[in-house]
């Protein structure tokens, strides 16, 4: 009787051993947070910077025009 | 004037930079630069590293920023396309190099990740493929790609295509094996020069010291210099270290040749050679591994083969 393994048994047995398990799609997923976070913060910073300069940059006609229509009724009292 | 530029743009961004790649690699080889060490692994690693993300990275980029951006940020199409074109360039300039300055660094300083950056350093030369010699994933997942493509989306384009090519050729030759920073600290008068080049971006001395194999000799800085474009990010976080010297050697002390397969797919691929940080039963770091039984080590921010620096009887 053989009780040891053939080598097309240990083989198969090693090319199974390289490849993916679950621990790596573990670290895979971790690794696509990480790079997912470093996106996503740098572009909120510019794009809060960016969008509070656009704001304070454009003239604000619709309040002027309403300020400028109540200064004229008081002044026609 | 104006058409002429924006085809060198156009051009430069596109194949120009390739071209030049090439041509640099041609020279490096020519002159011997790869002294020897180029094996058919090593040699099959590289090409592969240089043509595969091209042909598949890319076109997934153009992808996301194509369909997948319209979708996620409806109607902010160009909604940035006021930003005048200097300003557009160092948004791009800080936002693209800085994001990459810590995902770099975060690869060596966090013990899990670094198996996905190994194969950048694992080469026991220099030269300009190391620019492109990535774990695929690495590349593929990229943040400052992800970052630019997105400002591109909301309407820097122009800046991120001049940004783009500047920062393709500051970090091939920061990787090549010609040293064209040697003159800037043998010629006298231009010592100046180099005091403000080497603290601004990246040079061959600075960027080869983080590829040697060796940390605290005065020459080689694994743990450091880690900046791409921008060798500031490293004077700014202190990171920096600067000696005006090229190491003796570069990659890992342990390095085995893994497999090309296994250093460009891991972990979907893994190396065959016994305690490789790629083998299948191999340590996330492969220095943790070797210190003496009973030793507790502390791992607080680092790097392959520190680890054992700090070990605690």
């Amino acid at each position: 009787m053989n009780f040891c393994k053939s080598d097309q048994q240990i083989t198969v047995r090693n090319q199974k051993k390289t490849r993916m398990v679950l621990q790596d799609i573990n670290i895979l997923i971790k690794k696509i947070l990480v790079g997912f976070i470093l996106v996503l913060v740098p572009l909120a910073l510019i794009f809060g910077a960016l969008w509070f300069t656009q704001k304070t940059l454009t003239p604000n006609t619709a309040n002027d025009e309403a300020n400028s229509s109540q200064i004229q009724t008081s002044l026609n009292r | 004037m104006g058409k002429f530029l924006q085809f060198i743009l156009d051009s430069f961004h596109g194949n120009g930079l390739v071209i030049f790649m090439l041509a640099l690699g041609i020279v490096e080889f020519s002159s011997g630069l790869y002294k020897g060490k180029w094996s058919k692994n090593e040699r099959t690693l590289d090409i592969i590293c240089f043509i595969i993300p091209r042909l598949v990275v890319r076109p997934a980029i153009a992808y996301f920023g194509l369909k997948l951006l319209p979708v996620l940020l409806p109607g902010y199409k160009g909604y940035f396309s006021w930003v005048p074109f200097f300003w557009g360039c160092l948004i791009i300039a800080v936002a693209d190099d800085l994001t990459q300055y810590w995902y770099h660094r975060l690869h060596h300083e966090v013990r899990w990740m670094w198996r996905f950056h190994r194969t950048h350093h694992s080469a026991p030369y220099m030269g300009m493929a190391m620019a492109s010699r990535q774990n695929l994933i690495y590349t593929f997942f990229f943040s400052q790609i992800y970052l630019t493509t997105t400002l591109v989306y909301l309407g820097l384009g122009p800046a991120a295509l001049v940004v783009g090519g500047i920062k393709g050729t500051i970090t091939t030759l920061a990787h090549s094996s010609i040293p064209w920073d040697k003159p800037f600290y043998q010629i006298k008068w231009l010592n100046p020069i180099a005091w403000v080049l080497e603290r601004l971006i990246s040079t061959p001395a600075t960027h080869h010291a983080h590829h040697a194999d060796t940390h605290g000799d005065g020459v080689g800085f694994y743990k450091g210099n880690f900046g791409n474009m921008f060798f500031l990010w490293d004077i700014i976080f202190g990171t920096a270290h600067i000696s005006r010297k090229y190491p003796e050697k570069y990659g890992i002390s342990h390095y085995e040749s893994d497999e090309w397969y296994a250093q460009f797919l891991w972990p979907i691929f893994k190396s065959k050679i016994p305690g490789s940080e790629l083998a299948a039963d191999g340590p996330a770091v492969r220095a943790e591994a070797e210190a003496p039984a009973g030793h507790q080590l502390q791992h607080v921010l680092q790097s392959h083969e520190t680890i054992a620096e700090v070990a605690i009887l």
